[in-house]
């Protein structure tokens, strides 16, 4: 299992695009994180909190209370319309910085 | 591109929302991030747990997976912009364990704040309320009083409520006339009148006098120009204090009558706002200026209230006052006129400044100098302390305390200190307050009393904060820059707190020294000042005498009834029980005239110099047994013949034989009254006796002038005299049977102002003695605070040098050379202070000079003995330290590392 050093940014983005799909706890993210890029990605447990929690106070995300598969209390989060807006946007920076890149790799000059 | 900047909006919204949201809720989102995390730890370590590691192993292998806890929460304590709130009550919280961990520390600090923003606050308030509130009338910045002064009076710098001269009707129409000058203009006099048998004070104003402060009535309505003729029904405004405390605040009180003793009644038309009780806390009604008076008459004591047009200056005004009454002179005016007019260099003088202003300004700069010098203080006692924690600070610094958050906590600590000693200051500003208040009123009767008032309150609030911004952050700045926070270092042996700040320290002190003795030269003088006047010898005997006023004239028309019930009265009162003796004299009021009247004689056998009228002389004119009843010694001669004399005797003072009389005898000489303009009756009259120098003017305002006395009791009709008697009896027990005897003479006569001369003459000093004392505790309070000051620097010293003085005494020194040592410290920097204070002092005092009596602002004793006294109590403030200094046992002190 390689893990990549998160660049700046991306790790906001993955966690949107985790959410877009349904709301989940902290470990859950970082498992469905995990688990998406085929094991390729493996986030730093502890420091998606703080991110989580910028998120939350730019309205990107939403927090509740609930009880979690093991009967305990866990904070699940949402995407909001917001941050369905943000992810958009990143993504199709991302994508295009991707390309970007590539393109200069590939470059035999 | 539009998106853009919406999607920027909505992000700083949320943010200020979800910001807000959780200064509300900050335990909430602490407890959930809790939470939050527990629970991915509980589901780490179950995966771990799934994957063959023991219960601990797994525990320990989900922590270190998930970071560190604590600070992955600072984190996101941090996005949630609550950190600095919540690190501010930490930092509190903790300050506040530290102080009190401190008590005594602590306990100097805020007494020292505590005290100076006392006093601070209640020279303030009562400065704030005399002197620089406005009236509370519509833009008082236009509002003038207007009087002349004569030149006699402008010279002697007096009171405004004490001049002489008045203004008349006619000058009221002239002046009205002047429309670019003024808004409105009226004229006004103060009179006095008995209601009920007590005594009221009103206002005597023309009708434009409520268009001027432009108020309404509270009830009712005022009177208008037309009733200010005589044939008009007469009517009365009442103040709105009295309207309150007499009647009840009867709401159906217009249309009522009130009466003055001895005078038709008056309607009542309504009730003036008490707005215009600050004029005079005295004015109980208003009543109009009745246009039968003369109309070139001048009332005495009677002065214009103007509201100026916008713009206009009052200069401008003045100046060209001055040129309609110079042209009236030279137009209108009969001879008499002219002459006093020229003579008495009449100028306008307007102003609205209250009679304390010199001096309530000279006691805020001492109650500020007290200010500065309790700040030093503290600031010294903090520095001090910085020291102390310097090692504790390092390590803060160490584990990540920037130079903000070092310098937040200190700041702290300081804001508590400055806090508690407003707080407390506040306290004793109240009490101060009280006290004052209590002295002003008897002291200037118009006064209303000072408060503490909301301004006063913001002031002393941002001051607090500013004191401990210093505070806090000075100490803290000195150390940082000389590098001793940075390195962790515990001996103490690192004196390097700065040179800078040393010099600092000492200069603080010497700074205090100074101040302190600035200020005990001025107390000192003060003092001086009023020993000399309680020295001055009154030359009769004020003890037991009381006086009072009798007016025969507003109960008998007939003239010449007058003479019969003046000697009835008289012998009335002779047969009260307690009394010694009894006489009358002509005055007009005031027991001890605050202005002068000075009159000229010419002296038969003796030359007038070119150009002067006669000698100067004040007059009085009494009975014969005027002397025996103010105990005033008859020295040569005899006193005037009871019930008559042959006209033209006089009996002179001491002075006037000394002055005009050198070695002639008085007995044989002749007198005749001159005019001030020139010429005499050619009336010549004899010296029957001398009697001794009495200051019948007051103690401190004596000019020197000699006092002829001619009799009063000849059989000539009198108006109304002032009733001197001698009794043993006080005030409460005598004066009702006093009224009661006149009573029986005639149901409306009337005891007016009856008075002690003695509690009259003591009042006269009041003034000066309440500076006096206040300055003087002001003096003790910087006394005490520059030699806490002294002992703090000392005593920090010798912490600092604890090494030193180790090395010193174990190579030898002996106890004696180290306390010298310790002292000469001491010394040096007290005497450094004494010197920038006495030349100081010469250059301040000036300010001084109008309140000194007899007493030169470089008087030498005062000069020698504040700085001695300074000396000395710094010796003893020295003392201390340097006994501890003489304790340290070099062992110990080499060994502390």
């Amino acid at each position: 299992m390689t893990n990549h050093v998160f660049p700046k940014g991306a790790l906001e983005m993955l966690i949107m695009k985790v959410l877009s799909n349904g709301s989940h706890h902290g470990w859950g993210i970082a498992q469905k994180i995990h688990l998406l890029s085929s094991e390729a990605l493996t986030v730093e447990e502890g420091s998606l909190y703080p991110t989580l929690s910028r998120m939350q106070q730019r309205g990107w995300i939403k927090g509740r209370m609930g009880l979690s598969e093991n009967n305990r209390q866990a904070k699940y989060y949402t995407l909001t319309s917001l941050g369905k807006m943000h992810l958009k946007q990143e993504q199709k920076r991302w994508e295009e910085l991707a390309a970007g890149i590539a393109q200069v790799l590939k470059s035999n000059d | 591109m539009i998106k853009t900047m919406w999607m920027k909006l909505l992000d700083i919204l949320y943010r200020c929302k979800n910001w807000i949201a959780g200064l509300f809720q900050p335990l909430r989102l602490e407890k959930e991030l809790e939470i939050e995390m527990q629970h991915h730890l509980a589901f780490s370590k179950e995966h771990y747990e799934r994957e063959g590691m023991s219960s601990n192993a797994a525990k320990k292998a989900a922590l270190k997976g998930f970071g560190n806890v604590e600070s992955l929460k600072e984190d996101c304590r941090d996005s949630w912009g609550t950190r600095v709130i919540n690190d501010f009550i930490r930092d509190c919280r903790y300050s506040a364990r530290m102080l009190r961990n401190s008590k005594g520390f602590s306990f100097a600090v805020v007494i020292t704040l505590a005290l100076c923003i006392g006093a601070n606050i209640t020279i303030f308030s009562a400065l704030y309320h005399l002197v620089l509130r406005q009236l509370p009338f519509e833009e008082p910045e236009n509002l003038v009083r207007i009087h002349y002064v004569n030149k006699e009076t402008a010279s002697k710098k007096l009171n405004p409520g004490n001049f002489l001269d008045g203004a008349s009707y006619s000058q009221y129409q002239d002046y009205k006339a002047e429309t670019d000058l003024f808004e409105n203009i009226s004229l006004h006099y103060y009179l006095f009148r008995v209601v009920d048998s007590s005594q009221l004070k009103g206002v005597c104003a023309t009708a434009s006098f409520f268009d001027v402060m432009r108020v309404e009535p509270i009830l009712g309505r005022f009177y208008t120009e037309e009733e200010m003729y005589p044939s008009t029904a007469p009517v009365v405004v009442l103040s709105e204090t009295l309207w309150r405390t007499k009647y009840a605040s009867d709401p159906d009180i217009i249309g009522k009558s009130f009466q003055f003793l001895n005078k038709p009644p008056l309607t009542i038309i309504g009730v003036a706002p008490q707005s215009l009780e600050t004029l005079d806390r005295n004015i109980r009604f208003f009543t109009p200026y009745h246009y039968r008076l003369i109309e070139h008459e001048r009332i005495p004591d009677s002065a214009f209230w103007a509201r100026l047009k916008p713009g206009v200056s009052p200069n401008t005004v003045s100046e060209r006052l001055l040129a309609i009454e110079t042209h009236w002179n030279e137009e209108k005016a009969d001879t008499q006129s002219k002459k006093m007019f020229e003579r008495d260099q009449r100028r306008f003088r307007m102003n609205l400044s209250h009679p304390f202003e010199n001096q309530l300004l000279m006691l805020q700069f001492g109650a500020f100098l007290v200010l500065l010098i309790g700040c030093v203080n503290v600031t010294n006692l903090l520095l001090g302390r910085a020291k102390k924690r310097q090692f504790e600070l390092s390590i803060r610094h160490s584990c990540g305390a920037s130079s903000v958050a070092l310098g937040r906590m200190m700041f702290c600590e300081s804001m508590i200190l400055a806090f508690l000693g407003a707080i407390i200051g506040t306290v004793f500003s109240w009490v101060g307050l009280f006290s004052i208040n209590n002295y002003l009123t008897s002291l200037d009767a118009t006064t209303t009393a000072a408060n503490l008032n909301a301004t006063v309150f913001v002031w002393i609030s941002v001051t607090a904060t500013v004191i401990s911004f210093l505070m806090g952050l000075i100490p803290l700045a000195l150390l940082w820059k000389s590098g001793s926070i940075q390195k962790i270092d515990n001996s103490s042996r690192a004196s390097s707190f700065g040179k800078g700040a040393k010099t600092f320290s000492n200069g603080l002190v010497v700074l205090q020294v100074a101040m302190t003795c600035a200020l005990l030269i001025g107390a000192g003088l003060l003092f001086r000042s009023l020993t000399k006047v309680s020295e001055v010898d009154p030359g009769f005997d004020p003890s037991g005498v009381l006086q009072a006023r009798i007016k025969l004239r507003e109960v008998y028309e007939d003239r010449t009834k007058w003479v019969g019930v003046r000697n009835r009265i008289l012998e009335v009162m002779r047969e009260i029980p307690g009394v010694e003796s009894v006489s009358f004299r002509y005055g007009t009021g005031d027991v001890f005239t605050k202005y002068t009247y000075s009159r000229y004689f010419a002296i038969r056998g003796v030359p007038l110099e070119p150009g002067e009228v006669g000698v100067r002389v004040h007059i009085k004119w009494i009975d014969g047994t005027f002397f025996e009843t103010m105990g005033i010694p008859l020295l040569h001669g005899r006193t005037f013949f009871l019930g008559g004399d042959e006209p033209g005797r006089f009996i002179v003072d001491e002075t006037f034989v000394e002055k005009y009389l050198p070695g002639k005898d008085p007995l044989v000489t002749e007198l005749d009254r001159r005019s001030s303009l020139g010429g005499g009756r050619n009336d010549w009259g004899r010296i029957v006796g001398v009697v001794g120098r009495a200051n019948l003017e007051g103690q401190d305002r004596p000019d020197g002038l000699p006092i002829v006395y001619q009799n009063l009791d000849n059989n000539e009709p009198l108006w109304g005299f002032l009733l001197t008697i001698r009794t043993t009896r006080s005030l409460d027990s005598i004066t009702p049977e006093m009224q009661s005897k006149l009573k029986e003479i005639h149901p409306q006569l009337h005891l007016y102002d009856p008075m002690f001369l003695d509690e009259a003459y003591h009042d006269l000093n009041l003034e000066r003695r309440g500076i006096t004392w206040l300055v003087g505790l002001f003096a003790v309070l910087a006394v005490l605070l520059s030699a806490v000051g002294i002992y703090g620097v000392l005593s920090f010293s010798v912490e600092q040098r604890r090494r030193e003085i180790g090395i010193r005494s174990a190579i030898g020194a002996s106890r004696r050379e180290i306390l010298s040592m310790i002292l000469v410290q001491g010394l040096v920097k007290t005497g450094s202070g004494l010197v920038v204070g006495i030349i100081a002092s010469f250059y301040l005092t000036r300010f001084l000079e109008s309140q000194l009596f007899n007493v030169s602002t470089l008087d030498l004793g005062t000069y020698l003995s504040a700085p001695v006294m300074i000396l000395l109590i710094s010796l003893l403030a020295s003392y201390l330290p340097a006994r501890k200094a003489v304790k340290i046992d070099p062992h110990e002190a080499l060994r502390a590392e």
